[in-house]
């Protein structure tokens, strides 16, 4: 079977601690750039769903 | 500005919200047959297609893919248009989409219930139709990219993030789950056996509740709560790192389904830390929705979509803080095999899936038929069945579950388990059964006021299949990428959003199946471990049509109670030719692994007849076609050559012999019966599962000192 190939590595006992370590990086990143982020930008992006609305009552309006 | 005119496809939505109904409907009527079926085994008529074994995944899989599958799609199609201001990008795929959905649900409806099932929980269905689904599924994804990048909006807002990462991870685990080698067009085996093979089901299954039952979900709240409250999202910010965080920490929490079994404890160690870390990004997500209220309470009092959508959210607080919890080993150790599992879960789909989906249905159906909803009183009177049937639902069967897991715990002074027949542990439980079978009939009722009024809604409605819009087209400008702007950056490129979110998935999902591919070291060699003989073989195989491990167990826990009760506790090496596993998640009935040996077999062939003759009240269902049908001989050699192509060494050209060993086995138990008092023929299904129940557990019974640890 395929899986006996790599049945050999060992040192398994290390997986653990890596994924925390890369969990850990990756969630420092995150919040550093969320925290640097520009305010107007978060705002404009929030209000994207709210946006549709105002658009098809224009068209309706136009069409009808 | 130039404007661009194009039109909204209200079809595809149309018809996925209407699917949805349809679809829940079934789904719980199918949910409320199993829960009196429970308690009333002879409910089931002794029909085989009706019983407890074969109608419970009928009901997973279409609470799940059918309800919850189609309200994902309906409202992905709803507003993924709207966010982007784009029509979806092919007609031709959205109607692949739909109508291929919902043949899989026929299929599945067809097959379950014939007992074609691969046994593995929410991925019983069969190879061909596990095809089907992945090109349906691809269908979708392509679909939904393609509509991103020919998108109007510059950025792609966080509720497409999580249908993304959807699309991405249900794919990837659905495949990876579902490597099985064919023995013919209904029969399958995985590839894996045992120990792997239970760490694979078990990503796929908590990744699925993940990713279709939480992502999409999340991606539809940031979406339509929103809307319906008529105000942007409390926290954009908060959104991106509860996207992040999410998506790459839930897939590393697998393992905590396998607490105390034979599995590594490296192995259990990472899924319950994990867990634990998964409950601050699920609470942000959940702040996230409810603060988004915040100001306008005195509205969530009088509009019924709201208040499904808090109660929703609220839901989806409860069950991410209760599932870490479950994973902290010593609670686990109480909760597991319990009907504690089965009240997590349904605060989940009927509290978080469920009133989600209502509250969705009664804002978008209207808005597509340019109407009101027809009565706001009746969807207040659903929102109040619903959740009065959640409660007692929920409350009775966590009593349930504490109070039998107690019992099964419980010891006399002088050393002895207090309650030794199983059978009296399960008879004090079904009072709560009871409560739990009128619950659920209290939230179908709800639902059923919701089809009226949704039908009285769109009766008076007007229907424009394709909307016209006018938006201007994209600001192609490069964005530029710099310090603090590069998530919106990201969020420009949906193709390399896409990418790097199967990149964290894949770390994740890495980190936890590699590991399983490697598992061959973790695992004791037991030397005295022998491959099943045929007629055991397809005793499994019928085990496995019946589905009797919805109900029983197949792992004895290192608990002093369980050795106790069973015998010696379950070793990994016992599994090594287990193609599929067969652990089970939830014991009505006792742990069956030492289960060989322990009766007659004139015993068992009484016990199937009908339960009741030999443990007075049982609550198994009969088994009385198991003494009528026939054995499938014919298969025999195909399943011994499967089986030696996965790794189990049957001798080269046993395919030959197979068929007369099986009978001479087959002889030597109706012989037996015989000599009992018992007139049998030998070719009958009863035969063959009575030699794989007489098996199980016997071999390091037969020679404990035989356990080598390599
Ligand atoms: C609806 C749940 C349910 C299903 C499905 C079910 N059982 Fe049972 N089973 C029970 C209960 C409850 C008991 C305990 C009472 C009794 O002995 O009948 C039990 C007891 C047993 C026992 C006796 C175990 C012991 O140690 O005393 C065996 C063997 C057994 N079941 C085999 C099966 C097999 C094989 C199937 C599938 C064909 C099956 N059961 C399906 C609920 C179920």
């Amino acid at each position: 079977m395929f899986s006996s190939y790599l049945s050999a590595i060992d040192g398994i006992e290390v997986f653990p601690i890596i994924s925390l370590i890369i969990f850990v990086t990756v969630f420092l990143i995150v919040l550093i750039r969320v925290f640097a982020m520009d305010k107007k930008s978060a705002v404009e992006a929030a209000n994207i769903p709210l946006k549709d609305e105002i658009l098809t009552t224009k068209s309706e309006s136009k069409n009808g | 500005m130039n404007v661009e005119k194009f039109y909204y496809d209200n079809e595809t939505p149309k018809l996925f919200a209407y699917a949805t109904v349809f679809w829940g409907v079934i789904a719980l009527l199918v949910g409320l047959i199993v829960a009196f079926d429970i308690y009333n085994p002879s409910w089931s008529l002794g029909i085989p297609y009706l019983t407890f074994g074969r109608i419970r995944p009928l009901h997973t899989n279409a609470a799940i893919f059918a309800f919850v599958g189609n309200a994902i799609f309906a409202g992905v199609y709803y507003s993924l248009q709207r966010i982007s201001k784009a029509r979806m990008f092919s007609d031709v795929l959205s109607k692949i989409n739909f109508w291929g959905w919902q043949l899989i649900i026929i299929a599945a409806a067809i097959t379950l219930p014939l007992g074609i099932t691969t046994s593995k929980e929410y991925a019983e269905l069969e190879w061909p139709i596990d095809i089907a689904i992945a090109v349906v599924w691809v269908a979708f994804g392509i679909n939904m990219i393609g509509t991103l990048v020919k998108r109007r909006e510059k950025h792609i807002y966080v509720a497409a993030w999580f249908y993304i990462a959807t699309f991405v991870t249900v794919a990837v685990l659905h495949i990876g789950n579902s490597i099985e080698l064919p023995v013919s067009f209904w029969k399958s085996y995985p590839v894996y056996a045992g120990v792997q093979d239970a760490l694979v089901q078990w990503w796929y299954g908590h990744n699925a509740v993940a990713f279709f039952l939480t992502t999409p979900f999340l991606g539809l709240m940031y979406y339509f709560l929103p809307k319906a409250a008529n105000r942007p999202i409390f926290s954009y910010r908060l959104s991106i790192l509860h996207f992040w965080s999410l998506i790459f920490i839930y897939i590393w929490a697998g393992p905590h389904h396998l607490l105390y079994t034979a599995l590594p404890n490296w192995a259990q160690s990472l899924g319950t830390v994990f867990s634990i870390m998964l409950w601050m990004p699920s609470w942000g997500g959940m702040f996230n929705g409810l603060f988004t209220l915040r100001g306008a309470w005195d509205r969530v009092r009088d509009d019924p979509i709201l208040k499904f959508m808090v109660v929703a959210v609220t839901a989806y607080g409860m069950s991410t803080f209760e599932g870490p919890m479950l994973a902290l080993k010593n609670v686990n150790a109480l909760a597991h095999y319990t009907d504690w599992i089965p009240a997590h879960v349904h605060v989940g789909t009927l509290g978080w899936n469920g009133f989600m989906t209502f509250g969705m249905l009664y804002w978008m159906l209207p808005k597509l038929f340019r109407t009101n909803l027809y009565s706001k009183k009746l969807a207040n009177a659903h929102f109040w069945i619903g959740t009065l049937g959640i409660v007692m639902w929920v409350i009775p069967m966590w009593w349930a579950g504490i109070t039998q897991s107690l019992m099964w715990k419980e010891f006399t002074e002088i050393g002895l388990l207090k309650y030794p027949n199983f059978l009296e542990t399960v008879l004090q439980i079904v009072p709560m059964y009871v409560i739990r079978s009128i619950g659920g009939t209290l939230y179908f009722t709800g639902l059923l006021i919701l089809v009226y009024n949704l039908y009285k809604t769109v009766r008076v409605g007007s229907f424009e299949k394709n909307e016209a819009v006018e938006a201007p087209p994209r600001d192609k400008t490069k964005e530029v990428l710099k310090w603090g702007m590069i998530h919106r950056y990201l969020e420009s490129k949906a193709i390399l959003f896409t990418m790097l979110t199967l990149f964290a998935i894949l770390i994740g999902g890495f980190v936890e199946v590699v590991p399983t591919y490697l598992i061959k070291s973790n695992i004791p060699t037991i030397e005295s471990v022998k491959p099943y003989t045929p007629l055991e073989l397809q005793g499994r195989d019928i085990y496995i049509r019946e589905a009797c491990n919805s109900c029983h167990s197949q792992m004895v826990r290192p608990f002093r109670s369980e050795v106790e009760r069973y015998g010696e506790y379950s070793k990994a090496g016992e599994f090594v030719y287990d193609h599929p596993f067969l652990w089970g998640s939830k014991r009505t009935g006792p742990d069956l692994h030492r289960v060989g040996g322990k009766y007659a077999n004139m015993w068992h062939y009484l016990h199937f007849q009908d339960p009741n003759q030999m443990s007075p009240g049982s609550l198994m269902p009969r088994y009385t076609w198991l003494l009528e049908w026939d054995i499938d001989v014919e298969s025999t050699p195909a399943k011994i050559s499967a089986m030696r192509t996965l790794g189990v060494p049957y001798p080269e050209g046993y395919e030959d012999q197979c068929i007369a060993d099986l009978e001479a086995q087959a002889q030597e138990i109706s012989e037996d019966l015989l000599d009992s008092g018992i007139l049998t023929e030998p070719n009958k299904d009863v035969i063959a599962l009575i030699a794989y129940l007489q098996r199980l557990g016997t071999d390091i019974k037969a020679n404990k000192s035989d356990e080598t640890q390599k």
